[in-house]
């Protein structure tokens, strides 16, 4: 027990502010709200918002340990990439923080590390094999139980984590420390994913409308004429749908638009295609123009270009 | 022949899961080429009433656990879980006789219908004992990667027809495994995109079963990955063959009528067709339209795959 409390006080929360809860985050803000916080402290607020910007740079963003409080600034940039909510933009940003952890993390003392490892979900057991290539013998000290492993890769397209690329005996997969920190920087970027969650525009602090703007500035001019056409014909309601299930809007919005429209079984309608998402894209500008529907010469491929626009230009903005 | 199935299913002996009130039960009747499905029994009392009334040619209950087995529906059955299935079937492993025939005329013809009668040609699978020995070796090989690589503890069957089954019970999150979860495993026991390594006899894993010249073991990834699978009853007949679903152990398992027919007493074949044949294991003569006695096992085993008419049961 002496042993475990040593060991997590050896892990810096400053480094890895994920494995701080936000409950504990704003118990110590002392009555002040998560959101009160960030529409009237400047400075977190900006040291998210530039943290963003270097990192859709290509830039080197500050340690997290290097901030006065890191785990306002990462809850900050949390709620930033869920009020930009552009997917690319949040992909990149996660994908970028889920490698810098991984890599403090590869850094830390081995006791550490197997502790911050098991403090992400990942249940490593104390147990090692051997095996051989060709007179060499390699030693494997990293054992997961079978059925964990299958859960914490479920989703993970990644074929050098699949069972078949590893080793296995008596129901335990051994992995080398290389194949453990592609794991745990699959598990990061799980576990920051959980953090950016779609928010309504009534939740985003006044002090982040600039990127709400930004979110909704974009919208391409085709849409926009089709939009205000007073009356629409059935594919100009599905392309309208599709190009709002593309941008991400909820189920309730897209309901209330396919109603509006006057299409029946509206529910059942978003429904499927919410639930397909990945099959329905907005068509090209090509087709668009095919239709007669393209208003204007954006210089993009696809109407959805202009949406989300380049990950570097939205930057810009930042 | 549906006699002889309701007579042995009022003495069977049916291997059930324990928690068999969660199953689904479906059987194919005899005359029917669809199943009747949605099924729920809570014990085997209740249904083995149900089948002698309802005599199943073949007999299944699902792996899947559900909280409504019986709902029409699949969204509705609440579904709780599955065992994990591993299919073997003799005709992965070695080439099987096959032929048509028309059981009008008794010769072998190309395609479905016989050029001559017109009558629907009958397929046969010819599956020899050597065949069964090597889908066996096969058996045994997958067992020791599931006792030894996952740490399961699998029971195997005989399937009846040309294969065995293995079954590993699952409950908690072993039960709870996705059908992604299920072809992981599925890769790794046919292994696929295993790395080639150079490893010792004595190493875990691939590694020491490479080095010991194993190689991957066949089945029938479909069901494995599918999380709402038949399963045939052990103790149920074949339907195919007359033989038994049973549990076996594979050192001990010889395909023989003795190891698998539940049958005693001998029956007159009516041959459609001429030719020796394999049938269980044994060496069989058959002259179109001439009848022949024979063991009853071998009789209706011969009767099932097609090759003639079972006349006349005298029990034994």
């Amino acid at each position: 027990m002496g042993k475990i409390m040593t060991i997590m006080s050896l892990i810096s929360v400053d480094k890895y502010p994920f494995l701080k809860p936000l409950e504990q985050v704003v118990r110590e803000l002392h009555g002040i709200s998560f959101y009160e916080l960030i529409s009237s402290n400047g400075k977190v607020l900006n040291e998210a918002k530039e943290r963003v910007k270097r990192i859709l740079d290509g830039q080197e963003p500050t340690p997290f340990k290097d901030y006065r409080d890191p785990a306002l600034v990462f809850y900050t940039e949390m709620v930033i990439l869920s009020a930009m909510g552009d997917k690319r933009v949040i992909d990149r940003v996660l994908q970028r923080e889920a490698e810098g952890f991984v890599k403090d993390m590869s850094k830390e003392r081995e006791d550490v590390f197997k502790e911050i490892v098991k403090l992400l979900g990942v249940p490593l057991e104390e147990k090692k094999i051997s095996y051989h290539v060709g007179k060499r013998k390699i030693e494997l000290v990293y054992a997961v139980n079978l059925l964990s492993y299958l859960s914490l890769i479920r989703g993970v397209r990644d074929e050098e984590l699949n069972l078949s690329q590893l080793v296995l005996s008596q129901g335990y997969v051994f992995l080398s420390k290389q194949k453990l920190l592609k794991l745990i920087k699959y598990v990061t970027l799980e576990r920051l994913s959980q953090s950016v969650r779609p928010i309504t525009l009534s939740e985003v602090p006044e002090t982040l409308r600039d990127i709400i703007a930004l979110r909704q500035g974009k919208t391409p001019p085709c849409i926009e004429g089709l939009m205000a056409k007073k009356e629409k014909n059935q594919e100009e309601v599905k392309l309208l749908a599709v190009y709002k299930v593309n941008v991400g809007t909820d189920l309730g919005s897209l309901v209330s638009f396919l109603k509006r429209s006057g299409v029946e079984n509206a529910e059942e309608y978003a429904k499927e295609l919410l639930s397909s998402r990945r099959r329905y894209v907005v068509y090209s500008c090509e087709k668009m123009k095919e239709k007669g529907l393209c208003v204007a010469d954006c210089g993009v491929k696809n109407p959805l270009q202009l949406y989300f626009g380049k990950a570097e230009e939205t930057n810009k903005n930042l | 022949m549906k006699v002889i199935f309701k007579e042995y299913y009022e003495r069977a002996t049916l291997e059930l899961p324990y928690d068999m009130e969660l199953r689904e039960f479906a059987y194919q009747p005899f005359e029917s080429e669809s199943y009747v499905r949605h099924l729920s029994f809570s014990n085997e009392v209740e249904l083995k009433a149900y089948l002698a009334k309802n005599v199943p040619l073949h007999l299944y209950y699902s792996s899947a656990k559900y909280q409504l087995p019986s709902a029409k529906e699949m969204e509705e059955k609440g579904w709780m879980g599955a065992d994990i299935q591993f299919d073997l079937d003799a005709d992965h492993f070695c080439n099987v006789k096959k032929f048509n025939f028309c059981p009008t005329c008794g010769q072998a013809v190309e395609g479905d219908v016989c050029p001559r009668d017109g009558t629907q040609a009958i397929e046969y699978v010819e599956v020899t004992k050597e065949c069964i020995e090597k889908t066996k070796e096969k058996a045994i090989d997958l067992v020791e990667i599931l006792e030894d690589d996952f740490g399961f503890k699998p029971k195997v069957y005989f399937s009846g027809n040309r294969g065995f089954h293995v079954i590993v019970e699952c409950s908690g999150d072993c039960a709870l495994l996705s059908s992604s979860d299920r072809k992981q495993i599925a890769e790794y026991v046919m292994e696929i995109n295993v790395p080639k390594y150079r490893g010792e006899p004595g190493d875990p894993g691939w590694v020491g079963r490479q080095a010991r010249g194993k190689s991957g073991v066949e089945i029938d990834e479909q069901v494995t990955t599918d999380v709402k699978r038949l399963v045939r009853i052990p103790g149920s007949i074949h339907g195919k063959s007359g033989l038994l679903v049973r549990r076996v152990e594979l050192e001990k398992f010889e395909f023989s009528k003795e190891a698998l027919s539940p049958l005693k007493g001998t029956g007159i074949l009516m041959p459609f067709v001429s030719g020796e044949f394999e049938l269980i294991g044994e060496k069989v003569k058959l002259r179109e339209k001439t009848p022949i006695r024979l063991d009853i096992a071998l009789a209706l085993y011969a009767s099932l795959k097609g090759l003639g008419e079972l006349k006349i049961y005298e029990k034994g």
